[in-house]
């Protein structure tokens, strides 16, 4: 059977390497190397994780990773069922995710979902009989993976509070995967940066590249900076994604080159960005802002 | 024929005001240009045409001459056409495939021509004109008097008329009366259209949802690949603005700027309550930022933004009921939404 591959390229989930361990055999993508995250709990050993018809499977691009390399778990949903179903991921198709992170320590947090002020991308996907939509999810936005050593992840997707019966998620099974992290390695860590930045100028549009630039833009270290700066002059329209990534980076070179931004950027917004960005860089090295006082 | 974007028409009355009944016969040619782009095949029709009154067409030859430069003035594609069947009207069609941004100007050319039959002159080719026609008229009227002078209806001038006898011209063809007009297209690649509210709601909590959509200017939003929608909010200062403290616990960077892929053809935009929530000693206050939805397309104005929206206030604002609760209240395009807290 033919099915119709629905690609949510880009939008807003991005993510990379991870490592989860995939346990049993559960669905169907198109890789059947692909490392799969086991679908623990309710469906057991061996089954697919399937709700009403919908079949949830998740694959870590990379198991093992090295320190400050992305983290991309990919998200996919298959409708086996006869009918047409929805789905709904909630604010920019991330918020209803919830993650939980065993750390090497041994420690286990819940992450909170993802929640913001502003625009996003509506969550509801419709998904027709033999519909397969894919997702790619960068973890860094959940957590920051800042230390080498194992690392247990659990995902599951959880109902929003506006989602009807129809919703396939209404009772999503946990899914469990292990995430080796090395020691930093800096040349790995260009190497990713740099085919990261070939996506981001070789994207034929504008999801792709501000896909690549969301990942590059989690690259926490300065071996990231050269590339933000040339994803900055890309052409591509990620300079709002790129000016967050250096602005996460801190540091001398990252301010270096939102000050010349700032100065010679190509658009008044990318200055004004660049600008805003800094004063919060200054303002975290002396201290917290201060509250507005009250306007009436 | 496709005439959908601007187009110019002109009406030139060629009408013969220096005798009497000049007037009354009120001869006319009338001529029409526009120029159009077809944003699916990304391709630029020019069109031009001229018609005569029945009055003077059977005098009267209809001439069209279309050309179209581009944003530098640079000839893109030219043509003209003669009504040679006494139809009374032409009409020439020219196209070719637009450069995104490019502005494209079209120049009709409309005239009425006075050309002879073959009978009444004679060609010849002699030396040093080797290769040169030179045309002996028998210009009876001497309508190549008046050529150049605007006047259109010559046939009534018997004044200075040298009679019937040889001429000799450069050319064939006499044009009486001739006038132009322009239209002009800027072409713009695919772009976001139709920017609208869609629908809105408010939580208790105090939270403001509005569903925003828009269309593509080709009618596909699939073809946006290389557009981006999207918003800047300004709060009341820049850099991190931190919501008035007591009672609100919360920030935002100022400007925050979100855009999302416009192959989506929608998006959802939240306001939230404080993310912190609220912190005694309550007090009242009030703030306003300021948001403008806009897009952005690699191919378009620069690859620079281009407002779909005016400046839309978002008021947040916390004040004391009279039983001494206290109301977080969020208000934005005429919708609200309010939270109580305590009491």
């Amino acid at each position: 059977m033919s099915k119709k591959q629905m690609n949510h390229g880009g939008v807003f989930g991005l993510v990379f390497l991870g490592a989860l361990l995939l346990l049993s055999g559960c669905a169907s993508v198109s890789n059947p190397d692909a490392k799969m995250l086991s679908h623990a709990a309710k469906t057991g050993a061996g089954g697919a994780a399937q709700v009403q018809g919908v079949k949830l499977s998740y694959r870590l691009a990379s198991e093992r990773l090295t320190l400050r390399e992305p983290v991309i778990l990919s998200f996919t949903a298959s409708n086996e069922s006869g009918q047409a179903r929805s789905l709904d991921l909630g604010q920019d198709r991330k918020a209803n995710f919830l993650f939980t992170v065993k750390l090497p320590d041994g420690k286990t947090i819940q992450l909170p979902q993802l929640r913001r002020e502003g625009i996003s991308v509506p969550g509801q996907v419709s998904l027709e009989p033999g519909q397969v939509y894919t997702q790619r999810l960068l973890l860094n936005e959940w957590y920051e993976f800042s230390e080498p050593g194992a690392y247990e992840i659990t995902a599951r997707l959880v109902t929003s509070q506006a989602a009807n019966s129809s919703d396939a998620a209404s009772d999503s099974p946990e899914f469990r995967a292990r995430l080796e992290i090395a020691p930093l390695d800096k040349g790995r860590l260009k190497e990713t940066c740099s085919s990261l930045l070939k996506q981001i100028t070789g994207a034929g549009s504008y999801s792709d590249a501000a896909e690549a630039a969301l990942a590059l833009s989690y690259v926490k270290d300065p071996v990231a900076i050269p590339f933000l700066e040339k994803a900055l002059s890309s052409g591509k329209m990620v300079e709002p994604v790129a000016i967050s990534g250096l602005e996460r980076i801190d540091g001398q070179e990252a301010e270096r080159v939102l000050a010349a931004t700032a100065e010679a950027g190509q658009d008044e917004d990318v200055k004004e960005l660049s600008k805003a960005a800094l004063e919060r860089l200054k303002m975290r090295r002396g201290g917290k802002a201060k509250p507005s006082p009250s306007n009436m | 024929m496709r005439l959908k974007h601007l187009s110019v028409s002109l009406l030139v009355l060629l009408a013969a005001l220096f005798f009497a009944h000049g007037a009354a016969l009120a001869q006319s040619v009338t001529g029409y240009t526009s120029i159009d782009y077809d944003d699916s095949s990304g391709i630029v029709t020019a069109y031009s045409e001229t018609s005569v009154d029945y009055d003077v067409m059977w005098d009267y030859n209809a001439y069209v001459a279309l050309s179209v430069t581009d944003t530098y003035g640079s000839l893109v594609v030219s043509g003209s056409a003669t009504d040679f069947n006494d139809v009374g009207f032409i009409s020439i069609t020219l196209q070719f495939y637009g450069q995104s941004e490019a502005t494209y100007t079209a120049k009709g050319t409309h005239r009425a021509r006075a050309v002879y039959f073959y009978t009444d002159y004679i060609e010849e080719y002699y030396y040093p004109y080797r290769y040169r026609p030179i045309y002996y008229y028998f210009d009876y009227w001497y309508f190549g008097f008046y050529e150049g002078y605007g006047i259109y209806e010559p046939w009534y001038y018997y004044f200075l008329s040298p009679g019937y006898r040889e001429m000799t011209r450069p050319l064939r063809l006499i044009n009486l009366g001739t006038t132009t007009d322009y239209a002009v297209l800027q072409v713009r690649a695919p772009h976001p259209t139709n920017f609208r509210r869609t629908a809105q709601s408010s939580f208790s909590n105090g939270q403001l949802h509005f569903e925003y959509a828009w269309d593509s200017s080709t009618g596909n939003v699939g073809d946006l690949g290389q557009c981006t929608v999207g918003e800047i909010v300004y709060q009341p200062t820049r850099g991190t603005y931190v919501w008035p403290k007591p009672p609100f616990d919360s920030s935002d960077p100022s400007p925050g700027v979100i855009d999302v892929a416009a192959t989506l053809g929608r998006f959802n935009d939240d306001h939230l309550p404080p993310r912190n929530g609220y912190v005694a000693p309550f007090r009242a206050a009030k703030f306003t930022a300021t948001q403008i939805y806009r897009y952005k397309c690699n191919n378009i104005n620069g690859g620079r933004y281009v407002n779909l929206t005016r400046t839309i206030p978002i008021v947040r604002e916390f004040y004391q009921n009279s039983n001494g609760s206290w109301t977080y209240k969020c208000s934005k395009s005429g919708f609200s939404a309010t939270s109580t807290i305590g009491g």
